[in-house]
């Protein structure tokens, strides 16, 4: 079996014959394997190395050596390995209390081979501290392995993870990938381009009496949630079959335009916020209003919930956060006044920050509740909205620009801006975005020139989908989390578009 | 019967939510609407003047909207202008310079000047205007 197989010549057949018995016992096709070894008169594994290693296996280190020296294995360096296994041999003499013999190792053998300095330099502590520092027997064994040329011993597993490799460079050279892992096949090439992005209106929701101003898929995808300026919200739920959504509750009872939608962690309860009134919290099931909070000398700006569902935050009128456990009762909370009226409010979900406009109008800050630290970060103009995305690692904000600005909060490093998106129009009202798509990678947001734009983080140039439809200004999108071909838009004409795949 | 005809073509104006910005001092507001538009701070220069009689450069000024890009001949030479108009009410509220074709007009690029007449005082007061010719062209000035 000499010479390669391929186009490129790249690939020997030795080689491919190996990793593919390596695959085949991997599977459990251990007699498979071993004919495949038979027929091709292509071992796996070399015979004496493999005596070598089921000698290492066992311990015994001078029957190694012997091999060694006698069979003329092929070694990468035989000080090297000769060097390893005396090693062994004196860590065996010291744990049998054998110093003259492990001395005499030492000295006289070991030293004199010239290699690996710096370990020898830490031998002799062994004497007095026997149970420092000791290796585990994998690493051993590894250690042993490398003796070898690299090319002698096939790593478990080669050859999926050659496979996956390729795979994952396809997805990579994938532009605008948006193809759930199912999709990747070792049959076919990988591309998806555009035509995985959602870009059709698969259905217009009509209930809305006035212009939608938010909407939010709750955690689990299954239900959206809408507010309007007609002062009610409403729960759409997606039917098992068909996919379609349908009217689940209208949320009425607030007297003012509803701006906000927040969905408690376990998708059981929502709470609704009016302009400049209160916050109202929903139980999803039977549509009921189960508690009403705000303050009686100042009205309710935004609103969201402490990351475990056990209280809900609100930004007042009065530029200030206030914090209530879900009996009523208020939460001290020492934050000063922000910078603007109209700021959003967010926990993060891991609880770690509260974040929200900061004292000065260009700042987003990120309140620390347990150091009652303030990390802030400037941005380069006015927020009109922000957005977090589901892994608490970045924060999308709408700067009164006409910019999407994208910071990484990672919360392990200084907080710093890794995008810059436009295109879209905003000049008059609250135009929101939002992450989604395959890994979040991508951007959608609405824009007062009626259309949804969405961009992918790894080009910033322009938006890769421009969705025209709605009939007034798109205020709020949001993109399905657990269908990354499912996005949502809120406009001024009243109506919600679900835009899906165009399977054309 | 003709008056039910006029108010179902009157279409409603859509809003959104609006994104207003807080000034804080003395300020200038829309005359409609009271949308605080300019802080007194901001003045550049009282010496302008619109088809409407006077009107003031500010360095910068909030709550407006802009409208579509033109170039217009002022009275100190060709300028690319942009209408400004109140994000609230949508009345006009005067113009915003973005590009200067002479270069000693290039300071008043990205500032806007506001028409003294559709824009209510610090202390509330209003600028009448008296009846008189509108003017050929745009006007402008500065020292």
């Amino acid at each position: 079996m000499d010479g390669t197989i391929g186009s490129k010549g790249l690939v020997k057949k030795t080689e491919l014959v190996r990793i593919i018995t390596d695959a085949l016992i991997s599977l459990g096709f251990n007699g498979i394997a071993a004919d495949l070894e038979n027929q091709s008169g292509v071992n796996l594994l070399d015979p004496t190395i493999k005596h070598f290693l089921d000698l290492a296996e066992r311990k015994e280190w001078h029957n190694c050596i012997t091999l060694l020296q006698e069979e003329g294995l092929q070694v990468r360096d035989e000080k090297v390995a000769r060097f390893l296994l005396l090693e062994q041999t004196f860590l065996d003499f010291l744990k049998d209390d054998n110093l003259d013999d492990a001395l005499n190792t030492l000295q006289e053998e070991m030293t004199p081979l010239g290699v690996k300095r710096r370990r020898l330099e830490k031998l002799p502590s062994k004497f007095v501290f026997p149970d420092s520092g000791e290796e585990r027997f994998i690493e051993v064994m590894r250690k042993l392995q490398k003796v070898f040329p690299p090319a002698a011993i096939v790593p478990e597993g080669r050859l999926v993870r050659l496979l996956e490799e390729s795979l994952y460079h396809q997805m990579r050279d994938c532009d605008y990938h948006n193809a759930p892992d199912t999709d990747m096949s070792l049959c076919f090439d990988h591309c998806c381009w555009k035509s995985k992005i959602p870009s059709k209106a698969v259905q217009t929701l009509v209930g809305h009496t006035d212009e939608v101003w938010f909407l939010k898929f709750s955690n689990n995808g299954k239900y959206l949630a809408s507010s309007s300026k007609d002062n009610t919200a409403i729960i759409w739920e997606i039917n098992a079959e068909g996919g379609a959504f349908s009217m689940k509750h209208k949320l009425e009872g607030h007297e003012k335009p509803v701006v906000e939608v927040s969905w408690s962690p376990d998708d059981q309860q929502v709470i609704t916020c009016g302009e400049s009134e209160v916050i109202k919290r929903w139980d999803v099931g039977s549509g009921q209003c189960v508690q009403t909070c705000g303050r009686d000398d100042v009205g309710s700006i935004s609103c969201g919930w402490l990351h475990d569902g056990s209280g809900i935050i609100g930004a007042m009128a009065d530029r200030r956060i206030y914090l209530w456990n879900l009996d009523g009762t208020e939460i001290e909370h020492e934050q000063g006044q922000r910078g603007q009226k109209i700021s959003d409010v967010a926990m993060t979900s891991d609880g770690k920050w509260i974040v929200s406009v900061g004292r000065e109008q260009n700042e987003i800050s990120l309140f620390d509740r347990v150091t009652r630290g303030e990390t802030v970060i400037q941005v380069e103009g006015m927020v009109t909205s922000f957005s977090l995305s589901r892994d608490d690692k970045y924060l999308l904000v709408n700067l009164i620009t006409q910019e999407i600005h994208v910071w990484m909060i990672d919360g392990r490093r200084e907080p710093r801006r890794v995008y810059k998106f436009s295109g879209h129009k905003r000049s008059r009202f609250v135009i929101r975005s939002c992450f989604g798509g395959y890994d979040e990678n991508f951007i959608a947001s609405g824009s007062e020139d009626s259309q949804v734009y969405i961009w992918h983080t790894d080009f910033e140039r322009g938006p890769c989908c421009v969705l025209p439809g709605h009939g007034g200004a798109v205020n709020c999108v949001s993109w399905n989390p657990t269908d990354i071909h499912m996005l949502a838009s809120a406009s001024d004409d009243r109506t919600i578009r679900i835009w899906g795949l165009d399977l054309e | 019967i003709l008056i039910g005809f006029w108010n179902k073509k009157k279409r409603k104006e859509r809003m959104g939510r609006l994104f207003l910005v807080n000034l804080e001092g003395k300020s200038y507001s829309c005359r409609h609407c009271k949308t605080s538009i300019a802080l007194c701070d901001d003045v550049v220069s009282k010496s302008f003047q619109s088809r409407h009689g006077k009107a003031y450069l500010f360095s910068k000024v909030a709550n407006v909207y802009a409208g579509k890009k033109e170039d217009r001949m002022m009275m100190t030479g060709m300028h690319t202008v942009v209408d400004i108009y109140c994000v609230k009410c949508g009345s006009y509220v005067g113009w915003r310079y973005e590009f200067a074709f002479e270069k000693n007009q290039k300071y008043k690029e990205g500032k806007s000047v506001l028409e003294r007449y559709k824009v209510c005082g610090p202390d509330g007061n209003n600028y009448w205007v008296a009846a008189q010719e509108v003017e050929a062209g745009e006007s402008d000035t500065d020292e």
